[in-house]
């Protein structure tokens, strides 16, 4: 038995619906234990790609390997893995207990040990006590536990979640987050979680794919996902971004010199693919790498600007700026630790922005 | 005057609905009451209490085989077409099916076809075939004209019913088949007794096509009509009819306190 390094293997699989591509030569790895999420807009193919895994839906092209075996024509009934569904789908006419027993009647377990185990995952997901209760009976959260319990009762290799989180409210969820993970941490099962929501996949998870259009744009950890995207989709859709004009000056030895509107001219240490003089591309800064200030400061770049808005969120204020030579004005996130800032810079007051030019990202117009 | 005007519609609701409740339930009253009259004709007043013409339908022999043709008919019936019904049903919600609509005014076109002609071109078609006449025959006719009320209930059934239910019980390792059984079946019981009954009800009480195709084994309709021809007979006709109602008051009773059971319990914690 040859132990694959990765629990999930999906290979250049594409599905077309009739009228879109919903998943467009996908690759994806998933490594044994991790918690996986799958983040992008709705209709960008993640849903697909988890219900190919699941074995509802198939792919076009490609394979789905999981634990090293090929799935191809393997009923949703017989692979080794188990899904927490968007609106749970808990069974109406079992109660809490039978809906977990629900998976576990083909396994070999004797009537003691197979109670034993319902109960075990019942305490597991803190709904000991509530068996005999009928689904129509429990809050949200609960049915999310149930539908959770259900799963894992079986011990799949791996636990397929589509966008479990979204129907509960903020509190809730926040709660539930934390949770999951905790639990997915215990178990140690492989989970792949689907999420539109981007702080809940930057919150649980240790990898993320983001998807676009049927494609995988990038797939990274969390910090390297927002401080590192690989090209201005993921930049975009994962936090704030502000995004500047630049075109190339010069290029020697790996560096490059790029005038960037509003800033001027830029020393960057590194180099776009096939760079040269006059390639016009996009330069980006998040707004909280972004400093104001009334007096100029000698930060590596350091530019004055006219506020155009200002509104105060407690623990940060969100500016606008307008600065010449840029057509839409920047966003800047100031969190709120200095208390000399008793109050915000005024619309049309005059201030000055600073950054390092570390913070500054770019992506050629081409896309990843 | 504006206050006297609600109360002016409360009475006429009330004229109206009592009306209309004496127009519907009085005719049948008088079945049970001329039933236990004793005498032979119709008419008021009333002779005198008595139960011979019961004693007399427990007597007659061909009334007795009536009923168990009309009950062994209704049956299959019932049971043939609720069994269609579920099969058409989930293949209609479950699927998305090359020009649904014309299949489902197919399916529905039966409900206007007058039964005086499906009854007679199905006497032309089944001598035609060979298949002769009887209760297979009416069992044959009856399905056809109950199967789209069953198509009707268990659609409406079907309908409102989650797909994730289903890829949920796949996906906790059950084949389809015994998805269907686990998940399907339970949560579409209540649709299929409504389906049964209904369809029961139709075939136990269908006149024409039973008229037409039943031949020597009449089925209870086509043999109180029978009876109508010999005024001596008609007291244990309205005897028979009697209790036909009370069979029916008794199935729609149970029926509903099914339905309340099933309620409860969904209520009260189970096991």
């Amino acid at each position: 038995m040859s132990e694959s390094k990765y629990m999930v293997e999906v290979l250049n699989a594409s599905r077309q619906f009739d009228d879109c591509l919903a998943l467009d030569n996908v690759d994806l790895c998933v490594r044994r234990g991790e918690f996986f999420s799958l983040l992008g807009p709705s209709g960008c193919g993640k849903s697909t790609l988890l219900r190919v895994i699941a074995g509802f839906d198939h792919a076009d092209t490609g394979s789905v390997h999981v634990d090293g075996r090929n799935m191809h024509g393997v009923p949703p009934y017989r692979r080794p893995c188990n899904m927490v569904f968007q609106n749970y789908a808990i069974f109406p006419h079992l109660n809490v207990y039978n809906n977990v027993a629900y998976g576990l009647r083909l396994f070999d377990l004797s009537k003691d040990e197979k109670r034993r185990r319902v109960e075990d995952m019942l305490a597991a997901v803190r709904l000991d006590g509530l068996g005999s209760r009928s689904s129509d009976q429990l809050s949200g959260g609960q049915r999310q536990r149930v539908a959770l319990a259900r799963a894992l009762v079986r011990q799949p290799k791996v636990l397929l979640l589509d966008e479990p989180l979204g129907a509960l409210d903020k509190t809730l969820r926040e709660e539930m987050q934390v949770e999951l993970r905790e639990l997915q941490q215990n178990v140690g099962i492989t989970f792949i979680f689907v999420t539109h929501d981007q702080e809940e996949a930057l919150s649980m998870s240790d990898r993320i794919a983001v998807m676009s259009r049927g494609r995988i744009l990038q797939v990274a950890a969390p910090i390297d996902l927002y401080e590192r995207p690989n090209c201005a989709g993921v930049a975009e859709f994962i936090g704030d971004m502000n995004f500047l004009e630049g075109v190339t000056e010069s290029t020697a030895s790996g560096r490059s010199a790029v005038r960037v509107a509003g800033i001027g001219v830029v020393e960057f240490e590194n180099c776009l693919v096939s760079e040269k003089p006059g390639l016009a591309h996009r330069v980006a800064i998040r707004p909280e790498k972004l400093r104001v200030t009334s007096q100029r400061t000698d930060a590596e770049i350091c530019i004055p600007g006219t506020v155009v808005s200002s509104s105060y969120w407690g623990d940060q204020s969100q500016l606008r700026v307008s600065i010449d030579g840029c057509a839409t004005p920047v966003a800047v996130a100031a969190h709120n630790v200095d208390p000399l800032q008793d109050h915000l810079p005024a619309r049309g007051s005059q201030v000055w922005l600073s950054a390092s030019c570390s913070a500054l990202l770019r992506f050629s117009e081409q896309g990843s | 005057m504006m206050r006297h005007k609600p109360e002016r519609g409360r009475q006429l609701r009330k004229a109206f609905s009592s009306g209309y409740l004496f127009y519907l339930y009085l005719p049948i009253l008088i079945l049970p009451i001329f039933s236990f009259n004793d005498s032979f004709y119709i008419s008021f007043p009333l002779q005198g209490f008595t139960t011979r013409w019961y004693a007399e339908l427990g007597a007659d022999p061909s009334i007795i085989s009536a009923l168990i043709s009309s009950l062994q008919i209704a049956s299959v019936t019932a049971l043939l077409s609720t069994i269609l019904g579920v099969i058409t049903a989930r293949a209609l919600t479950r699927h998305r099916l090359r020009g649904q609509k014309s299949i489902l005014t197919m399916i529905m076109l039966p409900i206007v076809v007058p039964e005086l002609i499906l009854g007679v071109s199905l006497l032309l078609a089944l001598n035609e075939i060979g298949l002769g006449l009887g209760k297979w025959a009416v069992v044959a006719g009856h399905t056809l004209i109950c199967f789209p009320f069953a198509v009707a209930i268990l659609l409406s059934r079907f309908e409102g019913f989650d797909m994730a239910l289903e890829e949920a019980s796949l996906d906790l390792g059950e084949t389809p088949w015994q998805t269907f059984w686990r998940i399907v079946f339970p949560l579409a019981v209540p649709g299929i007794v409504a389906s049964f009954l209904l369809t029961f009800t139709i075939s136990f009480d269908e006149f024409l096509i039973a008229f037409f195709l039943s031949a020597t084994e009449p089925t209870l309709p086509v043999y109180l009509w029978g009876q109508l021809r010999f005024p001596k007979k008609l007291p244990s006709a309205l005897a028979l009819g009697t209790l036909i109602i009370a069979v029916s008051f008794v199935v729609v009773a149970f029926a509903e306190w099914m339905r309340r059971q099933r309620t409860l319990q969904g209520i009260e914690p189970g096991n």
